[in-house]
């Protein structure tokens, strides 16, 4: 029994490792992250090609050096009164951004400047620069101290404040795991199914039954395939926590307009939502499982899945609606420790600081109890729908027969 | 040991598949079972099995109440499948581990048996990509490599062309000689006949004749008069009242008995010329088109 559960975890597991969609996944996977964290540097990047601002100063202080250390943001190129039309006509053809002449007049300084794009940013940023050369003109002929001059140019201090204290999970990340579950136990409770399907459809299941107990069957084929996702995604952490220490990107602290606030994830966190991310995948596999043994040919998987489908996207859903925003009431606890949608939900508790250990054991002790109970129900009726061709089966009547 | 059943009933559905079904194998003895499309063989081996649950009958091996746990069990299912993606031998090895045999000898057995069927050329190739008889084969040998006792093949000459179909029937010889339990279905009576000791013959899903092939041919009552001539013998036959079939150049006259036989020979020999003239016992063939046809 022990060996042939080994035999068919080693199978399932190999077969799925080395089948071509799963090395494609897993490369997508792995390029669409890494183009995904890239894409705010990317775009940094691409923004860097500086413009060309061509200068005329009449005003000998005003320095080409000092501009080009101070407005990083273009490319100033220093110009002689002489070439004002060529220049001009370079700006009106849009090949350089602008063509800007400084004057010195009476009480500040003066500017003329011809542009197609007319650089809203460029002409505040060189406006505030010269405010500044004039201010400190006039102090400096006022005989101001030099600290007191200094003090003229520091800015406002402005903070962005944050929503969410320093040491809860952010509300996105929790999304990001939610959607990370749910998308993980439908893709390899789909490939279970799928599994179990063909091995219906190839006719090699009846070979295999008297081989096998179902029991060994159904766990060696789930586990193998956890292990084959479990693979999975280690390479895909993997490879992103190597690019990511690499240093080629900058990590984004925020996406959009959310906070990741990641450093209020700890290890315990991470080691709890392991748990119910595999603890989840092993109930719902055991479901797929029976679906999948109930329709004759794996094409059919879709409609019949449904049902689970419909179940996991409540659950996941229904934490992100209402449990996330009331952890502690009644209903989020009870939803936190019922099988089928405490993997979800106990996360949210978990993330959210709300559960205590006794709950979290109790959930966790549910989830394994059900799903035994559920693989064992899985290797019991799936026999029985293998050995039924044609039409697909009702679950209804995979329980009620005698086989 | 041998494996005994009892009043086996079977219905799927208002259908009786398969009727008070009782029948015995010995150790060292192959048995077939006969009948036609739709006749109950499968769903009496599936029975067997367990993979399908009687209604009511037993099912023992010897003595006792037969488990698929406890006998080491060949089966080839009439509804063949193996993994197509996976290659020859790797498909053999795993199978052959889960009957419990090491890896080493999982290959060693499997390796014997690909030479012997000869399929060696085929060793590396993914089992989807080969013809229909050589995935067949592959699953002859998932069923015998393991050294089954009792050996249970449905239909295992379909599909077969006739230099394979003897292939196989050496190898169900060599089974017979190391005395193991055999049974099988199939249609194709010469091999049945060459080396089967009994066959139960099925027709709606109960036994309408069974017992070793020499007793049912003698005991079936009939014998053939094949007559070969120069001139047409329709008249004359007509005239002497009997039943007869034209098979190409020669008359097949069914008689009672040898002496109704011999009468008949010596009437139609004063009547026309005759070029050859023989009597013999049925064919398993003719026994199975008279008895499992409506
Ligand atoms: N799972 C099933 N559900 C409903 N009816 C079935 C099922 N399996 C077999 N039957 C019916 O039982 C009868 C016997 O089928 P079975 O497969 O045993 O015949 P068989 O003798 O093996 O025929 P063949 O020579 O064609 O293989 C058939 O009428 C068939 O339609
Ligand atoms: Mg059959």
């Amino acid at each position: 029994m022990m060996r042939n559960f080994y035999l068919v975890f080693k199978q399932s597991f190999r077969e799925r490792v080395t089948s071509k969609s799963y090395l494609t996944t897993t490369l997508a996977l792995i390029l669409i992250s890494i183009f995904a964290i890239s894409l705010p540097s990317l775009l940094e990047n691409f923004a860097d090609a500086k413009e060309e601002v061509a200068v005329i100063s009449n005003a000998p202080e005003i320095q080409l050096a000092e501009l080009e250390g101070q407005l990083t943001d273009w490319e100033w190129k220093e110009g002689a009164n002489s070439q004002v039309s060529s220049l001009k006509e370079d700006a009106q053809e849009g090949k350089i951004a602008g063509l800007y002449i400084i004057d010195k007049g009476e009480s500040n300084y003066s500017v003329t400047y011809f542009s197609k794009n007319n650089d809203v940013v460029l002409n505040s940023s060189l406006s505030q620069y010269l405010q500044a050369k004039n201010t400190q003109r006039i102090a400096d002929s006022n005989g101001i101290s030099a600290a007191d001059q200094q003090a003229l140019f520091v800015p406002v201090a402005m903070e962005k404040g944050k929503f969410t204290s320093e040491n809860e999970v952010s509300v996105f990340v929790i999304y990001l795991m939610l959607m990370f579950i749910l998308m993980a136990v439908m893709m390899y409770g789909t490939t279970i199914a799928t599994g179990v399907a063909s091995e219906k459809a190839s006719r090699v299941m009846e070979v295999m039954v008297t081989k096998v107990n179902p029991l060994a069957m159904i766990f060696g084929k789930i586990f193998g395939i956890a292990l084959a996702s479990l693979v999975q995604f280690a390479a895909f952490f993997g490879s992103v926590a190597l690019y990511l220490k690499s240093g080629i990107v900058e990590p984004a602290q925020s996406l959009g307009n959310f906070e990741l606030n990641l450093s209020a994830l700890t290890a315990e966190h991470c080691v709890y939502f392991f748990i119910f991310f595999l603890l989840g995948y092993l109930l719902y596999a055991s479901l797929y499982a029976v679906f999948g043994s109930m329709v004759s040919r794996p094409e059919e998987l879709n409609g019949t899945t449904m049902p689970i489908s419909i179940l996991l996207m409540v659950s996941a859903f229904s934490g992100i609606l209402f449990v996330i925003d009331d952890p502690t009431s009644a209903l989020s606890k009870f939803m936190a420790i019922f099988p089928f949608t405490s993997p979800f939900n106990m996360i949210i508790l978990i993330m959210k600081d709300a559960a205590s250990f006794a709950e979290i054991s109790l959930s966790i002790g549910l989830l394994v109890l059900t799903t035994f109970a559920f693989g064992y129900f899985a290797a019991k009726v799936y026999p029985k729908g293998i050995l039924h061709f044609g039409e697909n089966l009702k679950l209804r009547q995979l329980i009620m027969r005698k086989s | 040991m041998n494996l005994t059943i009892n009043d086996l009933n079977k219905h799927f559905g208002p259908y009786h598949a398969v009727k008070n079904l009782s029948l015995s194998v010995n150790q060292g003895e192959a048995v077939g079972l006969l009948g036609r499309n739709g006749a109950g063989k499968t769903t009496t081996i599936r029975m067997i099995l367990g993979l399908l649950q009687q209604e009511s009958g037993s099912i023992q091996w010897g003595g006792r109440p037969f488990s698929r746990k406890e006998v080491k069990l060949g089966y080839l299912p009439e509804e063949r499948g193996l993994y197509p993606k996976m290659n020859m031998l790797d498909q053999l090895v795993y199978f052959g581990q889960l009957e419990g045999m090491s890896k080493r000898a999982a290959k060693q057995e499997a390796l014997k048996w690909i030479e012997r069927l000869g399929i060696s050329e085929y060793l590396k190739k993914d089992t989807g990509d080969l013809s229909k008889g050589n995935q067949q084969k592959i699953q002859l040998i998932a069923a015998l490599m393991h050294d089954p006792d009792l050996v249970i093949l449905d239909e295992p000459f379909s599909g077969l062309d006739p230099v394979n179909a003897q292939m196989l029937e050496g190898v169900i010889e060599d089974l017979i000689r190391l005395k193991k339990t055999l049974i099988f279905s199939s249609h194709r009576m010469e091999s049945v006949e060459s080396f089967c000791d009994r066959v139960y013959l099925m027709k709606h899903g109960e036994v309408v004749l069974s017992g070793a092939i020499s007793d049912i041919k003698t005991r079936y009552g009939f014998k053939y008069v094949n007559i070969e001539s120069a001139q047409p013998l329709e008249e004359h036959l007509t005239g002497l009242q009997t039943d007869f079939v034209k098979k190409g150049k020669e008359y097949q006259l069914q008689v009672s008995s040898m002496e109704q036989g011999l009468h008949l020979i010596e009437k139609l020999k004063s009547l026309v010329a005759i070029r050859k003239i023989g009597i013999a016992d049925p064919s398993l063939n003719q026994i199975f088109i008279e008895k499992a046809g409506d």
